[in-house]
């Protein structure tokens, strides 16, 4: 069974557990054709695509769906397609806004839905998930410790959270001086192509996409085998994963100042979609309190500003130099 | 900005942090009660009104700002003065005065797609025109835009923010979630300003407010009645929200019952409209066009009661069901539902939602709002625009869209 989401904060193990594969939804193209007529011109670039997509091939794919997140788009994006396509089983996954114990429980029981809507679903006993889940946990734990060990040591930079590598040491992009190092804050959208882009104006570009950083990324991440699984994943997700815009604003920041010292950054791209309001807020409160240079870059659907990115970046690159 | 609104706003802003100042205001009042012994409707509000900006600015309680849909009985409660800078902006707009916090935001990195009325109220936090809060309650239960604008003002201010975080789906769990968060919240509250809750007033005069209101909705169900201008009962937003839980807004609204009461009956020949969302509050030509083309508001979304009378034995569970409720204005199954027994209860002809811009929980929904009405009979407008920027505003736009649409119902 395939299970489509699309928000960083509904953990992939569960599903896995569930013996269905995760398939983080990202879009195959840049056309909108089908979506437009089912939301207005002010609204969310991704949640356009998204909708386009899976209306056009790839909801055929897929067995089930989660709808994630907290914002108004996530949450418009699926009602319009239940209403639109009632033959597949969605499930909406509200993430807290807030960190708490409240929070912390409320998502516990979020996951405990799911999972058996999941389970129920797929016909498999609530025992073989408990032994599945453990499992996951055991593997997904190595894998985001060593990763984010790397990422956080600056080892990891480019498209390697893109491509998968999992903390290759030996195979490690080779750091060159010369090259100005950038973080990139970005959301679904362009993200290889504008990594690309900005390598080949030579920087040395960190991945802070939702598909590189605040999916991959999990500070100070710990596990307890002891502890109920619901809970460690709840912790993962709502405490250690690097927040995205708009959920812990201030954590957030503390986060990325860390790395920005840490890696001696010298600038941030930030790469934002028109209408997204999470990126809108976040844009103005990191270009408040972060006091390295940042560029903000607005995108729609299409690459039609690809000559206006290209001059800003230029122009950023030379105040970097000038620094 | 040119040397003259700057001068104006330097001045501005040393006369709103000048709490001693604002105590003069009363002297005012007092002239106003003797000028006015019996006033009519609009001298009412206009007394309230001084009343509440001597009481904000001159800080004489503690002041909570709260976001549209947080529960003011809450903060009467307290015996805090609440104040809702996403009513006052339309205030702000009503003067003319919003291209100001709207450009100072906009300096600020606040970008021109969020939504005008957090903007604006952003621009008059780092101009430092709004009187100083004590602290911030927000929830999220109808825009998430919200969560973000509440954090932004509690960053400009440096005080807290409690937010409410409140779930999609209403199930038994989002209930407990919502109430443990509104307890915590008290909790915190109280011992910041060092105070007590008493339920008791805050929500008997709430609901005998409500009681009020559902008299006045009984008169606009009449066919032949309609309140004038039309769009006019969404300028008593703060008696809806800010004031409900105080004895202001029970006295507005026995006076504006006694007011309708007193009214002619309008002529039948008006087309009868449901009114979606708010409306352009900046001078505009909105009014006089319902009035060309003869149509009436008879009902105001944002002036529907959504929630069960309160109960103080049972204050948190009450506070919750009332957030919560809010949700009916924002989940298209439960919006579509509410607004398909205005049309059939006040017998309107038409729906017309003014879309503001920035605001995706609406503009997400138009799809399944226009389809399901249109299908029951029900034809809507939208009209593009927004209720705070001026930016953008076309009055021929708005005119063309009124005349199609009258023309249609009168076909």
């Amino acid at each position: 069974m395939n299970v489509g989401y699309f928000c960083t904060y509904i953990p992939e193990e569960a599903i896995q557990a569930c013996s269905a594969v995760p398939v983080f939804l990202t879009p195959d193209s840049l056309t909108i054709t089908q979506a437009t007529p089912y939301l207005p011109t002010p609204f969310c670039s991704f949640a356009k695509i998204l909708l386009n997509t899976l209306l056009a091939e790839k909801s055929q794919d897929l067995d089930f769906l989660i709808f994630g997140g907290g914002c108004d788009a996530g949450k418009k994006l699926y009602d319009i397609f239940i209403s639109l396509q009632p033959k597949i089983p969605c499930h909406y996954f509200h993430i807290p806004l807030i960190n708490n114990e409240a929070s912390l429980k409320f998502y516990h029981h979020s996951l405990y839905v799911l999972v058996n809507e999941l389970l129920s679903f797929q016909g498999i006993s609530q025992h073989k998930f408990n032994e599945n889940l453990v499992i996951a946990l055991n593997k997904s734990y190595t894998v985001k410790e060593t990763q984010t060990e790397a990422f956080l040591a600056g080892k990891l930079s480019g498209d390697s959270l893109l491509q998968g590598k999992k903390c290759l040491h030996n195979n490690l992009p080779i750091e060159n001086p010369q090259k100005a190092s950038i973080l990139l804050l970005a959301s679904h959208l362009f993200v290889q192509d504008i990594i690309q882009l900005l390598e080949e104006k030579e920087f040395q570009v960190y991945d802070g996409s939702a598909m590189g950083m605040r999916r991959c990324i999990f500070p100070d991440i710990e596990y307890t085998p002891e502890h109920h699984a619901f809970d460690t994943l709840a912790q993962w997700y709502l405490v250690n994963k690097v927040p995205c815009p708009g959920y812990n604003p201030q954590k957030r920041l503390e986060i990325l100042q860390i790395f920005i010292n840490r890696i001696g950054l010298r600038g941030i791209v930030y790469f934002y979609p028109k209408f997204c309001d999470q990126s809108l807020y976040d844009l103005s409160f990191l270009k408040k309190h972060i006091k390295i240079p940042i560029l903000p870059l607005e995108h729609d659907i299409s690459y039609s500003s690809l000559g206006q990115w290209e001059t800003r970046i230029d122009a950023f690159r030379e105040i970097l130099s000038n620094q | 900005m040119n040397l003259k609104t700057s001068t104006a706003l330097s001045l501005a802003r040393f006369f709103a942090n000048r709490k001693s100042l604002f105590h003069l205001l009363k002297f005012y009042e007092w002239w106003l009660k003797r000028k006015f012994s019996e006033p009519t409707l609009p001298q009412t509000s206009y007394q309230l009104t001084i009343k509440t900006v001597r009481e904000l600015y001159s800080h004489s309680r503690p002041v909570i700002w709260s976001s549209l849909f947080f529960p003011c009985e809450f903060i009467h409660a307290i015996g805090a003065i609440p104040f809702y800078p996403e009513i006052t902006i339309g205030l702000v707009a009503a003067l003319g005065f919003s291209n100001i916090p709207l450009e100072s935001a906009e300096k600020n990195w606040y970008s021109q797609d969020l939504c005008s009325y957090h903007r604006a109220g952003v621009g008059m936090s780092l101009l430092k025109l709004f009187p100083r809060p004590d602290c911030l309650v927000a929830t999220t239960s109808i825009c998430r835009g919200t969560a973000g604008f509440f954090r932004s003002l509690a960053d400009i201010w440096k005080i807290p923010c409690f937010l409410i975080d409140v779930p999609y789906q209403t199930t038994p769990e989002a209930n407990n979630y919502v109430k443990n968060q509104l307890s915590s919240i008290t909790s915190h509250i109280s011992s910041q300003l060092n105070c007590q809750f008493r339920w008791e007033d805050a929500f008997s005069l709430s609901n005998s407010t409500v009681k009020t209101i559902q008299q006045i909705e009984a008169l606009r169900k009449q066919k032949n009645f309609a309140i004038q201008p039309p769009t006019k009962n969404l300028d008593y937003l703060p008696y809806y929200f800010q004031f409900l839980g105080s004895p202001v807004s029970k006295l507005f609204f026995e006076k504006f019952l006694f007011h309708l009461q007193k009214l002619e009956k309008s002529p039948t020949k008006f087309h009868r409209l449901v009114w979606l969302h708010l409306k352009p509050f900046y001078p505009n030509q909105l009014t006089a066009l319902l009035n060309e083309y003869h149509f009436d508001v008879v009902y105001d979304e944002f002036a529907s009661v959504f929630w069960k009378p309160l109960e103080p034995e049972k204050p948190f569970e009450s506070l919750t069901n009332k957030i919560i409720s809010s949700q009916n204005l924002t989940v298209p199954e439960k919006r579509i539902d509410r607004v398909l027994h205005w049309c059939d209860q006040f017998q309107a002809d038409g729906v017309i939602q003014f879309n503001q811009w920035g605001c995706r929980q609406s503009q997400g929904m138009n799809f399944l709002l226009k389809n399901t009405l249109q299908q029951k009979g029900y034809p809507v407008l939208l009209l593009d625009g927004d209720h705070i920027d001026k930016k953008f505003y076309s009055e021929e736009q708005l005119r063309t869209r009124i005349e199609a649409f009258h023309e249609m119902l009168e076909g």
